[in-house]
This record gives C-alpha cells, structure tokens and sequence, in this order.
C-alpha cells in the first residue's frame, strides 16, 4: 500500500536501485558452484523451477553430478526444446527427480556452427529427443551416437522450424500452391 | 472383387463388331457396387469418423462395405482418412498402385481434399491427395461426420453403377501420373510437367482447360483466390 502512495519522481530512482539484483544461486546452482563448476543462474520459472544455464565444457561433468549426487538425484530427462534466437539456438533440458519429486531446467547456448554437446552419455533419453531438435532446428549435438532426422523425410532439406526456413526443393514444386 | 470379365483385346473386338456387353455390365455393376471393400488406410483424426461409420451405430455394413481390408490387394476403395504428409505419400502412392482395378478413391477430410488448416503454410503437408492419386468423390469436412461418409459411399455406388468396366478403363488411362517416386523415395514431377498439371486433377478430368484457367485468371475462383496469395508470397 506503501508503494501506491509514493509520487512519481521518486518511482524512476527505486526502479533502477531494484531492477539490478543478482539472481541467487539455487539449490542445484549452490551444489554447482561447490563442485566447482561455474553455472548461471536465471531465476525461476512460473512453477519455481530453478532455470541454470551451463557451458558446453561444463555441461557433461554437471550431468554427472546432478544425476549422481545424492541430494539432486536428477535421473529423469523429460523433454529437449530447442530455441532459435535468430542470432543463436539455444537447447533446454528439463530434468526430474524420481527420488525427491524436484525438477531443474538446463539451458545451453549452441556456438556459431549449431554445436552443442549431447547429454545422451548422461541420460540416454536424450537420444530421440536431440534427434529432434536436430531435425526441426538444426541443432548438431556432438557425442551423439546416431544423429540423423526423425520426424522429416530423409531426402529433405534444411530445418524447418528455423525462423529464417524457406520451403524452396526443387522436387517438392507439385505441392506448392 | 475387382475381376476382368473380358480382356481388353476381347472387348475392343466385340466393340468393333458391334456386340456391347451391357447386361452383363448391369449385373457386374450391381454386384461390385453393393460389395465395395474399402482399404484400412487412416492418418488422423478422420479414421476415427471412419471406424464409427463402420461401427453398429452408423454401420455401414448396410451399404456392403463393412468388410475393411488390411491389405490394398483386395481392396476396391482407398479411403484417405487423414492428413498426407510428404512422408506419408509415398506409401498412399504405393498401395494405390498395388490395389487391383477397378479401385476407386474417396478423399475424406479437409486435409485430403486441398489441404485443409494446413494448405496455407505447413511445410510438411501435401495439399490435397489429388496431386498424387486420382479423386472420385471428395468429402469435405474435419472430420466429416459419418453420415457424410455414408453419403459419399452412395455417391460412389451410384458412379460405379453408371459407369462400364470398359469406360472406367478409359477413365483412368486418361489420368497422367504427375509425380513418380525417385532414388530417395521423394515424390519428384514427371518430366515435362507444369504448374497446371499439379492443380486439382478433379478439374482436369471434367474436361477444363487448366492452363486457359490459369491465363484467364478462373482457376483463382475454383480454388479460392490462390493465385494471388501464391504471388504475394514471391
């Protein structure tokens, strides 16, 4: 109600002294960063999830940890989104706890090629999954055992979930409208 | 069943000498047209209109057709209860040809028909099975209801009673595969092949002129103004 009374000069300066607070590390952020592995930290989702983001080298020696370390027990990998920032593609990993019912969100930033490292040797769900992202989003996960498409013809050319993506085969001309 | 009753050479003889085969054609006719054996074919959500029409409360078993195959072999009608993506043509395409003459297709669903939510912009969705098969008779809806079906079904029969054998020969031997099947198992056009030649072959086997169509501008109202979205997207 405080908040309400105040005039508005005062408004812009509390703004700018609150919209820099560093977001605190986690549950799984501050286990990170005992390890000794360097994790940023975004906040949380809607639900409270704690969203992290990794870096490629980091990424499997983390996975290691989180699913192995008796506190995270992260053993689940639900699903991989992968995200195109235009100027990037991003890959999301959502993991599960089957022990303690707590869940973490893993963000990885792809490099200029579209490599990302694949978490197929720490959760083998990932298999299909990165297929996936693969396939629409042209995300090429290095350490796959068997990347290739999984949803698109075999034939098919480029990535079509990809905001710069143009249907322009040649072959496919019967189907144009 | 599908069963030639007289070879081609036989009745281009009997033709030429005057003798037509009408009654038997009759009978055949009625007999074939009360006994269709539709195909087990469905992609999405209009199989399940399909299997209700085929369940005791539609029951179209009181038109002849209950008996769904699971093999195209011995089947007379590809119903296409479903989207058709690109990786699901090839195998339309290939159990079509692997059907016995005479078959009969019936396109059922929006997306069968031209494409339906899909025809604007989808990627992956091929606008109308009449690109790659020839269409009988085209049921819209998503998903038509099973009465439609049924209706369709009635509309098939009575074609087919119209129709001889040898007129459906013609028929078919008129429609020019527009596609083929290349080296990856990707639908490619025939050589030589045209823009008019992939519209809707159900306007090309009534007799229209496509590529007049297209000059004169028509073909937009058949198909609802897409020539001009088809230049606004260039």
């Amino acid at each position: 109600m405080n908040e309400e009374n105040k005039s508005p000069e005062q408004a812009p300066e509390t703004e700018v002294i609150e919209a820099t607070p560093a977001i605190p590390a986690g549950m799984f952020g501050a286990l990170l960063e005992s390890k000794g592995i360097a994790a940023e930290h975004l906040g949380n989702d809607a639900k409270g999830t704690e969203i992290i983001r990794l870096t490629a080298e980091a990424i499997l020696k983390a996975g290691e940890l989180l699913k192995g370390d008796a506190s995270s027990k992260l053993d689940m990998l639900l699903l991989v989104t992968g995200i195109d920032w235009k100027t990037h593609r991003e890959s999301v990993y959502h993991l599960y706890s089957t022990v303690h019912y707590h869940s973490l969100i893993i963000k990885i930033v792809a490099d200029a090629n579209d490599t990302s490292p694949s978490l197929y040797p720490v959760w083998p769900a990932a298999d299909w999954h990165e297929r996936e992202a693969y396939d629409l989003m042209g995300i090429h996960y290095e350490g796959h055992p068997d990347l290739r498409r999984i949803l698109m013809p075999t034939y098919w050319l480029g990535h079509p979930l990809r905001k710069d993506y143009k249907e322009e085969d040649p072959r496919l001309v019967w189907n144009r409208r | 069943m599908a069963v030639n009753l007289v070879s081609d050479a036989w009745q281009d003889m009997l033709e030429s000498s005057g003798i037509i085969v009408t009654t038997v054609d009759a009978v055949y006719n009625w007999a074939r047209s009360n006994s269709v054996w539709p195909m087990t074919f469905a992609t999405s959500c209009c199989g399940i209109e399909m299997m209700s029409a085929s369940a005791p409360k539609f029951d179209i078993a009181r038109f002849g057709s209950e008996a769904f195959r699971a093999t195209p072999r011995q089947s007379d009608l590809m119903i296409t209860a479903g989207t058709i993506t690109y990786k699901m043509a090839p195998a339309l395409l290939r159990l079509y040809e692997q059907m016995a003459e005479p078959k009969y297709v019936i396109a059922m669903g929006a997306c069968t028909v031209t494409g339906g939510m899909y025809e604007n912009d989808s990627y992956s969705v091929v606008r109308g099975v009449d690109r790659v098969i020839p269409v009988d008779v085209y049921v819209p809806g998503c998903p038509p209801r099973p009465e439609a079906l049924l209706d369709a079904l009635i509309q098939l029969q009575k074609k087919m009673r119209k129709e001889t054998l040898a007129e459906r020969r013609k028929r078919t031997a008129q429609h020019i595969a527009r596609v083929r099947l290349d080296e990856d198992d990707c639908l490619v056009p025939l050589e030589g092949a045209t823009e008019a030649d992939f519209l809707h072959w159900g306007i090309q086997k009534d007799g229209y002129n496509v590529e007049e169509m297209l000059e004169r501008g028509e073909l937009g109202l058949v198909r609802g103004n897409i020539k001009h979205r088809h230049e606004r997207r260039k």
